[in-house]
This record gives structure tokens, C-alpha cells and sequence, in this order.
């Protein structure tokens, strides 16, 4: 039995086949969000690459480091989650960057230190987060902070045009 | 200073009118967008919406360009080279404006 799904363990590994609703939830569902802000917030065409190159270069740094860090995680076993401290610092940089209108990024930042460090006080008693769960804590947590986030930003997203919307004709 | 405050009055007009100005604002920061994204940013209704929009087309600062976005009518707007000048040039005459106020000592009237 797959000891994480329950499931027989045959010659193929059933957990391998999470990764098949990994891409396509995410993808089907990014496709419906999408749709849903054109239709409710209408459609904008970002501007060329070279106008927002240090919102590339911020991203993909930003994407290298995740790598990095879950690679750390993976193989080192830390008192601390690095993948997290990555995350943290992302929505510390987005809120410091946004003018620091927007304090539930602050919130995010600050709970994802202390879930990251929270091992060093000896929870939980392995003394890290990595093989909690057969190793999916952490990415359940992260995407749970994530689509927490996500919903957050909607709603910011939606009482700034409210208040944007004060011209006059 | 005279001429700073001077300055103020040469201001595109086109461009000055809030609603315009926000709208011209709006699609300096992105390549396009529709007319329902632009309603939504400046809660304008469709009608003065419209009107402002034709302004800006007949100025020759912005592109329409009417679509269907599977059955649904879609329209798309975008700065022409000239809209883009126009509103570079508009906010650094503002910020022009705006150092030549502070550095203002009303002395210099009087010395004038």
C-alpha cells in the first residue's frame, strides 16, 4: 500500500500520477479565473517585455531561489524552512514595493517566518517540516498561504478600482 | 516664476480634462485595453466614456479598434506614438511645475 494515498503499490507508483491533476487543476483553473477577470474587470494588454524588465528579472530571480530553496529543503533537513523564508521575502518585497498599501502581504510575510521558524522552538519534534506528512506539508501549506494570498488580492484588487472610480465626467 | 505659473495655462487641454487624463494615464501603463477595463478603472458611464474616447481618437492620441472576442464585441484601445508623447510630456511639465512652486519665494515677486 502507498503508505501517503492508500492505495496498492503495483508496479507503477500511484503517487507519481499526482502530478497529472498537479498541472491540469492549476491549469483549468487558472483558464476559468482568467475568464472570469475578463468578463467582471475587462481585458489589459501588458506592456512589451523591455518596459517591465526588472519585473522579469524580479520573477525569475524570484522563481530560482524557490528552486533552490525547495532543493535545500528537500536534501538538508534544516531547522528551518528555506522554500518558506523564499516565500516570506516575496511578499515582503511585493508589499514593500506596492507603497505598503496592501498589509495583508506584511501578515503573509510574517506568518510564513514564523511557520519557517517555528521548528526551531521544537515543533514539530523532528525538529523540521520536511518529512512531516511524507514531505507534503510544506507544499500544502505553502499553497494554502498562497490561495489564501491569492483571495486577498482579489478583494484588495477589487476595493481599489472601487475607490480609483471617483472621476468625475 | 511667472513663467512656471505661465506654463500652467499652455497645458494641453486634450490632455488636462480629468476623465481624459486618467484614461490617458491608464493606457500609458499598458499596451491596450478594452473599454470595459477602462470603465471599471474610472467608473465612467459607457456614454461619457465614449465621448471622451472619441475626443482622444479624433486628437490622434489613441487607437479604437473594434473586435469580437468570440461572439461578444470586444473593443480595444491604445495610445497612438503621439498619445504616449503627449502624456510623457504632460505629467514632466506637471513635475516641472511642481519644483519651480517649491523653489517659489514670494520675494522674487517683488524683486521682479
Amino acid at each position: 500500500m502507498n503508505p501517503i494515498l492508500g492505495l496498492p503499490q503495483g508496479r507503477l507508483d500511484y503517487q507519481c500520477l499526482l502530478v497529472v491533476p498537479g498541472i491540469v487543476v492549476p491549469w483549468g483553473l487558472s483558464r476559468l479565473i482568467g475568464n472570469y477577470y475578463d468578463r467582471t474587470l475587462g481585458r489589459v494588454e501588458r506592456l512589451p517585455l523591455q518596459s517591465r524588465l526588472t519585473e522579469w528579472l524580479t520573477g525569475t530571480g524570484f522563481l530560482i531561489a524557490a528552486i533552490i530553496g525547495w532543493v535545500v529543503d528537500s536534501l538538508q533537513r534544516l531547522p528551518v524552512s528555506v522554500s518558506g523564508l523564499i516565500m516570506a521575502g516575496a511578499y515582503f518585497a511585493q508589499w514593500w514595493r506596492t507603497g505598503r498599501l496592501f498589509p495583508h502581504k506584511a501578515l503573509l510575510a510574517a506568518l510564513l517566518v514564523g511557520l519557517s521558524l517555528l521548528p526551531l522552538t521544537g515543533v514539530p519534534a523532528d525538529g523540521h517540516w520536511y518529512d512531516l506528512f511524507g514531505g507534503f506539508v510544506v507544499p500544502i501549506t505553502l499553497g494554502i498561504i498562497l490561495s489564501i494570498g491569492s483571495v486577498l488580492d482579489h478583494i484588495a484588487l477589487v476595493r481599489n478600482l472601487q475607490d480609483l472610480s471617483t472621476v468625475e465626467p | 516664476m511667472t513663467e512656471a505659473f505661465e506654463a500652467l495655462a499652455s497645458l494641453d487641454k486634450i490632455v488636462h480634462e480629468p476623465a481624459r487624463l486618467a484614461l490617458l494615464t491608464a493606457l500609458s501603463a499598458c499596451r491596450s485595453a478594452d473599454f470595459l477595463s477602462l470603465q471599471r478603472l474610472t467608473g465612467l458611464t459607457k456614454g461619457n466614456l465614449s465621448t471622451h474616447l472619441s475626443r482622444l481618437e479624433e486628437a490622434g492620441l489613441i487607437e479604437i479598434e473594434k473586435q469580437f472576442v468570440g461572439k461578444k464585441p470586444n473593443t480595444l484601445l491604445r495610445l497612438t506614438h503621439q498619445g504616449r508623447i503627449a502624456i510623457e510630456r504632460y505629467w514632466q511639465q506637471l513635475e516641472s511645475l511642481h519644483q519651480a512652486a517649491q523653489q517659489w519665494q514670494p520675494e522674487d515677486q517683488d524683486k521682479a
